[in-house]
């Protein structure tokens, strides 16, 4: 057990509002730089993102006609409720096994010999930076009735006729696991990492057994890793698109996304606007209520400091 | 220094808006005759034959280049109209935005001064775009599993009992192809197709619910069929000769196509609209509206246009000895302006069950 890891969390604490407030040459206090240098950011989102965005949200009343209509037409459709149902749940599937999964992972990277670890990480952020739409395909090319899995499980004699994997909520929520474990597992390994191993170790020296103590000691100082991860997951699984459109069966198990892009391509703005801002409406709920658990600062910042 | 950098720094913003309006006054002094238009263009080696065949010509005879833009939707087209920002002068609409209510408020109406209706295929133009060419939403079958039956309409295709296996359908691509389909499996003829009666498509389609494979675009629906994954499938007419020509067992059924134009039509306000209305003229003229066979097996609109006999035979319009449905017919798309929303709540709402 190396001592750097205890050390590395108390260090940085100390550090970074040192650093924020100490006054630089000419006595000037650096805090209003940050603002300065956020201008020319916040104009861009500002320009590329609220506009659009409120944009949209007043098409919805307005196209093609002043009203509520777009908002009846969704709530009356059996095919929207249905969706918004699907996408709920599949999320929720999706965003647990993730945690599942990742918690193990993480767990594992933090108890590893340093070279492990590193691999480990490695192994972790590289599918996480190739793009989405390749990961997706290449899913689909492997869950298909002649995919690998399936020639795998018959040359293997484990089954005789291809079994359905893909076209199902099965191959969606596999997807989703695939492609959002990455940003579960690094808040996690942040967090864990922070935690003081000894503490673990005092907790035995007293007298706990290992389940004990991670029980007691452990896992409640890794839940903000844990909140973090899962409030990413989720929040960005609403929003899937691709992999329920390659590997979902286009008809009861859609996304409400692709029903936003249906109808935008179809020209519909007004309607497919809608159906965005109900979705917007659910992602901002989600949020609030997450805040009540976590500081959602706390979350972004967790998932971003990884492996610093 | 500062001032030095002041004032070239002005000298420079001097110089820019010189540029700025001589450029402003060289483009308003040709706005009548542009040096170049755009048309919206796939791309690839079929986007290219495709410049190279019908777009040449029209460049040849008037110094007009066209140059191709990206691929633009329904809700793309709409856009750019109301913000007058056009991303192409030429574009490919769906039938239901060219139909006469919906093409009156985004579209240009066609000038038939410059294009010959007579010689057009009947019901492959509306008021606001004319067909570059024909295709069609064929029935293809797989010729290894059926033990030598043939499919010969839609009704087999509902019967898999008889022809068993999973059907492919372009749900996504085309939901009113499914929809008229599904009636004329259920014993409906051609001409009694309007009204379009949804709820008994959709009776009809509930009977194979879980043997349908929905999908997203041509290509997944031609490698559903050509893996034997479906052993049917509503499909391009096109890509069933290109699985056959690669060797793959199966046949087209050409009973009861539904033809669809593939429509080309001018943006509303757009600036250059008569030298858009020129290329779309010369495009579907005689002369050049057959030389697109060179790309892909695409009907052409233009019944003079010279189509050689090994052609002949893979094109959609040779084949209207049996029953067959134009979908973009003004008859269906005009029923469809008022009922498109209905269709499609009740066809995705089927769907999603």
């Amino acid at each position: 057990m190396s001592s750097a890891v205890p050390a590395a969390q108390p260090a940085r604490a100390l550090r970074s509002p040192v650093t924020a407030n100490r006054p630089r040459r000419g006595g000037r206090p650096v805090r209003r730089t940050p603002l300065v240098l956020l201008t020319p950011l916040l104009l861009l989102v500002t320009l590329l993102f609220i506009w659009p965005v409120a944009q949209m949200m007043v098409q919805s009343f307005t196209d093609p006609v002043r009203g509520l209509d777009n908002y009846r037409r969704f709530f009356a459709s059996d095919a929207m409720m249905h969706s918004v149902v699907t996408t709920l749940g599949l999320t929720l599937l999706g965003t647990a096994l993730c945690a599942l999964i990742g918690y193990v992972y993480a767990y594992t990277v933090v108890h590893s010999r340093p070279s492990i670890a590193r691999l480990l990480i490695v192994l972790t952020v590289v599918p996480a930076v190739m793009n989405l739409l390749v990961r997706a395909f290449s899913l689909e090319v492997l869950l298909q009735d002649t995919g690998l899995v399936n020639r795998l499980l018959q040359t293997v004699g484990l089954i005789g006729a291809p079994i359905t994997l893909i076209r199902t909520p099965f191959a969606i929520v596999f997807g989703m696991v695939t492609i959002a474990l990455p940003l579960m597992i690094l808040p996690l390994y942040s967090s864990m990492r922070s935690i003081n191993p000894e503490l673990v170790v005092a907790a035995q020296s007293l007298g706990a057994t290992p389940g004990v103590a991670f029980r007691k000691v452990f896992f409640p100082l890794s839940l903000n890793g844990l909140f973090s991860g899962s409030l990413i997951v989720f929040i960005t699984g609403l929003g899937y698109y691709i992999v329920p459109q390659l590997l979902g069966n286009n008809a009861s198990d859609r996304f409400v996304s692709q029903h936003v892009a249906f109808y935008i391509a179809d020209g519909q703005w007004g309607f497919g606007a809608a159906i965005g801002v109900v979705l917007l409406v659910i992602t901002v709920a989600v949020l609030l209520v997450a805040s009540r658990l976590i500081r959602v600062g706390d979350a972004v910042r967790t998932s971003m400091g990884a492996g610093s | 220094m500062y001032t030095r950098k002041g004032r070239s720094a002005g000298a420079l913003i001097a110089a820019l808006s010189l540029t700025a309006l001589t450029a402003c006054g060289s483009s308003s002094s040709t706005s009548s005759k542009p040096s170049s238009i755009s048309m919206v263009n796939s791309g690839g080696e079929f986007g290219k034959c495709i410049a190279d065949t019908l777009w040449s010509p029209f460049t040849k005879a008037t110094g007009i280049e066209v140059k191709p833009s990206g691929l633009l939707n329904d809700g793309q087209i709409q856009a750019s109209v109301k913000s007058k920002n056009y991303g192409a002068d030429v574009v490919y609409p769906s039938p239901a935005l060219a139909a006469d209510k919906t093409g009156a408020s985004y579209l240009e109406p066609i000038d038939f001064s410059k294009i010959d209706k007579s010689e057009l295929v009947p019901g492959s133009f509306t008021k606001y775009a004319v067909s570059q060419d024909l295709y069609s939403w064929v029935l293809g079958y797989r010729t290894d599993k059926f033990d030598g039956k043939t499919p010969q309409s839609w009704a087999d295709f509902f019967d898999t009992t008889m022809f068993p296996g999973k059907r492919a359908l372009p749900g996504d691509v085309d939901p009113f192809a499914v929809v008229l389909g599904a009636l004329m499996g259920d014993g409906v003829k051609p001409d009694d197709i309007v009204p379009i009666d949804v709820d008994r498509a959709i009776k009809r389609l509930d009977t194979i619910k879980p043997d349908i494979i929905w999908y997203q675009n041509g290509t997944q629906g031609q490698q559903l069929l050509e893996s034997g994954e479906v052993t049917m499938g509503m499909e391009f007419n096109n890509r069933v000769d290109a699985i056959k020509a690669a060797g793959g067992p199966v046949e087209t059924q050409w009973n009861q196509q539904l033809l669809v134009g593939d429509l080309i039509a001018v943006p509303k306000g757009n600036p250059n609209k008569a030298a858009a209305m020129d290329l779309i003229a010369s495009i579907t003229s005689a002369e050049v509206n057959s030389k697109q066979l060179k790309c892909a097996a695409l009907a052409p609109s233009n019944t003079k246009a010279s189509v050689d006999a090994k052609n002949a035979k893979l094109l959609p319009t040779s084949h209207l000895d049996g029953e067959y449905l134009v979908e973009t017919s003004p008859e269906i798309q005009n029923y469809l302006t008022d009922h498109k929303d209905e269709i499609t709540s009740a066809f995705n709402d089927w769907r999603s069950k």
